[in-house]
């Protein structure tokens, strides 16, 4: 083995989902709904525009010593399939612009393969 | 090829999160690592020189296919054969795609089906099973090796795209409305941050059409003119906007010529260019033609549904809401069995290059979307 290519990765690193990244990644709520978490207040204002929509986490230890802390944006539900990440929070649509005209197949299915 | 038992992490779950694998019991059980499959490298060596060699015939019956126009048996409708030619003319690059192959190590793998359009559980084959890997098997067994470099490969294949558009283009992410292709979009979006590129979510239902400019724009009416998609070719040209995909400027991944891929009439059709090729079945366009037990399958189903097995006497049809298009004829191999289950595996593509695999596990012979996944090493 020793002398053989190694076929993994050598190493991996996120930095948009997964806990460690804490660059703008998704978490389950205890609610069941996913949420976008940043490293910090602006990372998550980029995205969200509105500091109503960034909340504050703070870890704490048994101690009660902070572990870390982060921001999550808004409850990602499906009730809130008509935001967008990474853009703003309101669409600006004008005269010339329809909205709809694709998804309706994955409301029935999954796409996945 | 062998199935070991294991006794899972005690962390297994904080550890998939700490990913953002947060669909880990997705029905269930759908991450389970209470079972690991283990290769020799010369299995995986197989199962890399097959990977490679499938890919190098796909391209060669994607260029045959556009050569002689041989769209209508793939259902493919007739104003999209001139955008999926020029497609292919320019070789608009691909991200990536996964063979699914039955395969035991005692002979080649067998080419079931490629999914080359929306292929998922790459989060899982790219990140959960290598910390698995780490954490579970590497420190007692510091030469153990995972046939998995996918991560890597993924932000590299995502450098070498960027750079055939403009630094200040973004590149705008959809899929549909599930938790499980949102998790695989967000890891895509993930890897091509790292490689630069300005990567944005929108909701499907979001994207927007601008008819006086024959252009698509996102909510805030920003042009999408480099698109990925976790979202079937053949379900976004049937859809109001599709025929604006063929008008309008944008670049979308992955590219038209891939519809042809993706399509399981593919199937008969590298048969028919690599007759008895060890790592294909044979397949046909027609019923009758295979002597023994068969699969049929739609050209354009997804996640096994409406897969009819037909062995003996026996027949098992997956229910579902596909084959009005049409359906291919394949023949059956058995899908290797370890213990109660049946076990395929993923073979990944990225760009070029074989990168990894995955194994799924199912109580059924026809791998559907509530496959467990199962992590793998070699030694």
């Amino acid at each position: 083995m020793a002398d053989r290519p190694r076929k993994r990765s050598a190493s991996i690193t996120l930095v948009l989902i997964g806990a460690a990244a804490l660059a703008g990644c998704s978490q389950e709520t205890p609610s069941g709904s996913a949420r976008a978490m940043y490293s910090t207040k602006d990372d998550c204002l980029r995205d969200w525009r509105d500091p109503a929509e960034c909340e504050e986490v703070v870890e704490r230890d048994q101690s009660g010593a902070t572990r870390r802390s982060y921001y999550v944006g808004p409850s990602r539900s499906s009730s809130s399939t008509s935001r967008s990440w990474g853009s703003s929070s309101s669409s600006h649509s004008s005269g010339t612009v329809s909205r709809g005209g694709f998804g309706s197949s994955g409301h029935s299915h999954s796409s996945a393969s | 090829m062998e199935r070991e038992l294991r006794t899972p992490r005690s962390n297994w779950r904080e550890d998939c999160e700490a990913a953002g694998f947060l669909f880990h019991s997705i029905d269930g059980t759908y991450w389970d690592e209470s079972r690991a499959y283990r290769f020799t490298w010369q299995e995986v060596d197989q199962l890399e020189a097959a990977a490679a060699e499938l890919h190098a015939r796909c391209l060669h019956a994607v260029d045959h296919i556009v050569r002689n126009g041989r769209y209508d048996q793939l259902a493919i409708p007739a104003a999209w054969h001139r955008r999926i030619a020029d497609s292919w003319a320019k070789r608009e690059p691909s991200l990536y795609g996964r063979f699914d192959f039955a395969f035991d190590g005692s002979g080649p793998p067998k080419l079931l089906e490629y999914n080359a359009d929306t292929p998922t559980a790459l989060l899982e084959a790219s990140v959960v099973q290598w910390r698995w890997l780490e954490q579970a098997i590497r420190p007692g067994n510091a030469d153990a090796d995972q046939f998995n470099s996918l991560h890597e490969k993924l932000i590299a294949n995502w450098r070498a795209l960027a750079v055939t558009w403009s630094a200040s283009t973004p590149v705008h992410f959809t899929c549909a409305d599930s938790e499980e292709d949102r998790g695989n979009l967000d890891y895509l979006r993930d890897v091509a941050l790292q490689a630069g590129v300005d990567a944005r979510y929108i909701v499907i239902d979001d994207i927007g059409y601008d008819s006086a400019n024959d252009r698509f724009v996102d909510a805030d009416n920003v042009e999408i003119s480099v698109l990925f998609k976790l979202y079937p070719w053949e379900w976004m040209v049937r859809e109001e906007f599709g025929a604006h995909l063929l008008t309008a400027r944008i670049r979308v991944i992955e590219p038209a010529w891939k519809m042809l891929l993706s399509n399981k009439g593919i199937l008969p059709i590298l048969w028919e260019l690599n007759p008895d090729h060890r790592n294909l079945l044979p397949a046909y366009f027609e019923p009758g033609r295979i002597a023994g037990d068969y699969v049929v399958k739609p050209l354009l189903s997804r996640e096994g549904e409406n897969v009819e097995l037909h062995r003996g006497s026996e027949t098992l049809a997956a229910p579902g809401a596909y084959g009005g298009e049409g359906r291919i004829w394949q023949a059956y191999t058995d899908i290797p069995r370890f213990g109660d289950d049946y076990a395929t595996l993923g073979a990944w593509i990225i760009g070029d290059a074989p990168a990894g695999v995955g194994v799924r596990e199912d109580a059924s012979p026809i791998t559907r979307n509530t496959s467990r996944f199962v992590p793998h090493y070699f030694v």
